[in-house]
């Protein structure tokens, strides 16, 4: 126990050497904004000279548990990863049961995949822009941002019938095939998403205190930001040319017109513009594959349809269901699946030993790596840019965890 | 005095306006009012459920019963009665510069020559009760907030100090009845519109409003000053703020946009009460328009423009008194 004249103000500053008295702040795990994380932060005045993250308060075994289940139960696990982003999960652990079991995918659901993939990048980009415009106290950004959320959390509920956790992308294709109706509300929802979207960058980005708040704030090099390994805004951010969609080629992005979003800045501003630039190239991405998906068509490739028995062949086009994938195990070898996440680069690698569980699952993901690149941020900014850069980062306890 | 004898103009001020009735029901329009204007640009409702007839009006009052029944937590290693005290003193000294502002003629608790000059003095010195009340709490999220609120302190009190100062030169007087009487042919926001500035960004700093909440914000330091305090004491702390911006908008109203003309009594009172909404109404807005500025950034502004402005007004009104 503390005795009360022991605790105090003056004790809590500890004297280091160089003359320099800083005082030590737990940034959380419980705390309005670091979300389920801890950062002890040493502040000299009102500049932050240190930080350790502290993570793990949501570890939730997720590499341990993709051991212990049948590998088709993992995806409704490793989508719990990351919400927000649901369906780039889900499509890099698939992609990567697909490379170990040599399955293949239909093209139907190449088009759909990339639709709903990039509706899950606008989807993380309205989430994090809203949490970072509240963590600059724009309480309007962060609002909207989650009022337009819920557009596209309404279109998820109409393809795959859950709002926030589709458990909609399946080796070899996509579980649910989306109604007529949804084509046409995507539309409307994306024209106005775009109208919206400019709205906020007025309101929050360009607004004359945002905009200071966010400017040469939590400057992150080109050369660190390499070096450091940051990945998704925070390495476009910081002028690095870099998209897994581009380099990895996945999927069939190759046949869209898109571009990279790529900023020179460095600083959280062009974090942020980064997000709002992705937003607009997802819309773009996501109109032209409305256009070409194949209305009809199996779901799944030959590889999962001749496992499935014949009447649930006949409603392929429509629904497929699981029982088929139950019965088949997972070949000796290993797989690698790599997505662009909103955040960053998600990546799968599992090892099959001839049963049904996956022998071992790595799971990297952005917001682990963009860590330390955000800690050399940090250091060197004022206490009140801690949250600005934190948002800009997109940083997301329970995904850096696993 | 306007008003029969059992009710004499001191003793309606002090009940009723501007005193214990319309701070404590400034409290709650005030509150559900900000709620509801945020809300309005937000895509939400707001407070809704609590009397629906009423569009949530009742809501903070049901937010203030639930304080007030839940527990109220004394930290072991603070000094416990100041731990109580200070919210408590904090409030009731936020709200005691109104004794010595008029709300009509006549309708005033201590009718002084330098009355309005007292209050600006007891609204200034009130920052020492708040930075004591964080010092107590002895935790190092309120040590933060309490040190930025001395800053922005410094940094508000000179320019509304000389914003104030300009009206009174100009006035020739610092009485509420003939600061309200000088201003019967133009208002004092007319006469000397850059101290009118002043004031208005003086007044969102001083009440820590948007995009000024520093001491509070959220992100870095919780609560700030008011982190550790919970309950009654929390509605004390808390209310606290938003007693400043009534007697803030209050003397705003007498010092700038002619108090109670062009009526008197009764009217007049609710003439001052409409035109303190000049005041609040944008305080409560800037929370749906603006985030919050850095602390330095907040300094810089005060230390700079808004001093350079104060002092331009002061000289304006100098010049014009010359003029006259």
């Amino acid at each position: 126990m503390i005795k009360s004249e022991e605790y105090g103000l003056v004790l809590k500053e500890e004297k280091l050497e160089g003359g320099r008295r800083v005082l030590d702040l737990f940034w959380g795990p419980q705390h309005p904004t670091s979300g389920h994380t801890r950062f002890i932060v040493e502040v000299d005045g009102d500049v932050v000279v240190n930080v350790t993250p502290d993570p793990g308060y949501v570890h939730r075994t997720m590499e341990k548990l993709g051991e212990t289940r049948h590998w088709i139960q993992n995806i409704p696990l490793f989508e719990r990863l990351s919400l927000p982003d649901a369906i780039n999960v889900t499509w890099a652990y698939s992609t990567a049961i697909e490379r170990l079991a040599k399955m293949d995918v239909s093209p139907r659901a190449q088009y759909l995949r990339v639709i709903m993939a990039e509706l899950s990048r606008i989807s993380t980009h309205l989430y994090d822009l809203g949490l970072h415009a509240i963590m600059i106290g724009s309480s309007t950004g962060f609002m909207w941002g989650f009022g337009l959320r819920e557009l596209v959390v309404q279109l998820w509920a109409m393809v795959s019938g859950s709002r926030t956790t589709p458990t909609w992308v399946l080796p070899g294709g996509v579980r649910t095939a989306p109604p007529d109706a949804f084509y046409e509300q995507t539309k409307g929802f994306l024209d106005y998403l775009e109208k919206k979207i400019d709205e906020f960058v007025r309101v929050v980005v360009k607004n004359p205190v945002g905009y200071y708040r966010l400017k040469e704030v939590g400057y992150l090099g080109r050369e660190d930001a390499a070096r450091l390994m940051a990945t998704g805004p925070g390495a476009r951010g910081s002028g690095i040319d870099w998209d897994a969609r581009r380099v990895y080629k996945y999927g069939i992005y190759d046949e869209f017109e898109w571009d990279v979003c790529v900023e020179d800045g460095g600083d959280s501003l062009a974090r942020t513009m980064v997000r709002i630039c992705e937003i607009r190239q997802s819309a773009r991405i996501i109109r032209q594959a409305l256009d070409r998906a194949p209305r009809d068509g199996p779901l799944v490739g030959e590889a999962v349809l001749h496992r499935m028995p014949p009447k649930q062949k006949e409603t392929a086009n429509q629904l497929i269901r699981l029982g088929a994938l139950f019965t088949s195990r997972l070949p000796e070898g290993e797989g690698l699946g790599i997505t662009e996440g909103g955040r960053g680069r998600y990546f799968f690698h599992v090892y099959g030993d001839g049963s049904e569980k996956p022998y071992r699952v790595r799971i990297s993901t952005p917001s682990w790596q963009n860590l330390r690149a955000m800690i050399k941020a940090f250091i060197g900014a004022r206490l009140m840019d801690l949250p600005a850069i934190y948002g800009s980062f997109g940083y997301f306890p329970p995904e850096q965890d696993r | 005095m306007d008003f029969p004898s059992p009710l004499s103009g001191d003793l309606v001020a002090a009940l009723v306006f501007p005193g214990v009735l319309g701070i404590f029901g400034f409290l709650v329009v005030a509150i559900w009012l900000e709620r509801k204007l945020v809300a309005r640009v937000q895509w939400r409702y707001g407070p809704l459920y609590v009397s629906r007839p009423l569009g949530g009006l009742l809501q903070p009052v049901a937010d203030l019963f639930k304080l007030v029944f839940s527990e109220l937590v004394l930290p072991r290693h603070t000094n416990r009665l100041l731990f109580a005290a200070t919210p408590i003193l904090l409030f009731f000294a936020e709200g005691l510069p109104v004794v010595f502002i008029a709300a009509a003629p006549g309708v005033v608790m201590a009718p002084h020559s330098y009355g309005l000059a007292i209050a600006v003095v007891l609204v200034l010195l009130v920052a020492v009760l708040m930075v004591a009340m964080a010092w107590t709490e002895a935790d190092k999220f309120t040590y933060i907030g309490a040190m930025r609120e001395i800053l922005l302190t410094a940094a508000y009190e000179v320019p509304l100090l000389l914003a104030a100062l300009a009206m009174f030169l100009l006035y020739g007087t610092a009485d509420p009845h003939k600061v309200v009487e000088v201003q019967s042919g133009l208002w004092g926001v007319l006469l000397n519109p850059l101290a009118f500035v002043v004031y208005l960004v003086a007044l969102l700093m001083a009440t820590t409003r948007f995009p000024f909440e520093i001491p509070e914000a959220e992100p870095e330091v919780v609560l700030g000053p008011y982190t550790e305090y919970g309950s009654t004491l929390f509605i004390y702390a808390f209310g606290a703020n938003y007693v400043k911006l009534y007697v803030l908008s209050l003397l705003g109203a007498v010092l700038f946009l002619g108090g109670w003309l062009p009526a008197a009594g009764v009217l007049g009172v609710l003439i001052t009460l409409a035109k303190m909404g000049v005041f609040v109404l944008p305080a409560m807005l800037v929370r749906a328009i603006y985030p919050r500025y850095r602390i330095d950034q907040a300094l810089r502004i005060g230390w700079g423009q808004l001093l350079a402005l104060s002092a331009a007004a002061v000289l304006w009104s100098l010049l014009a008194a010359w003029i006259w």
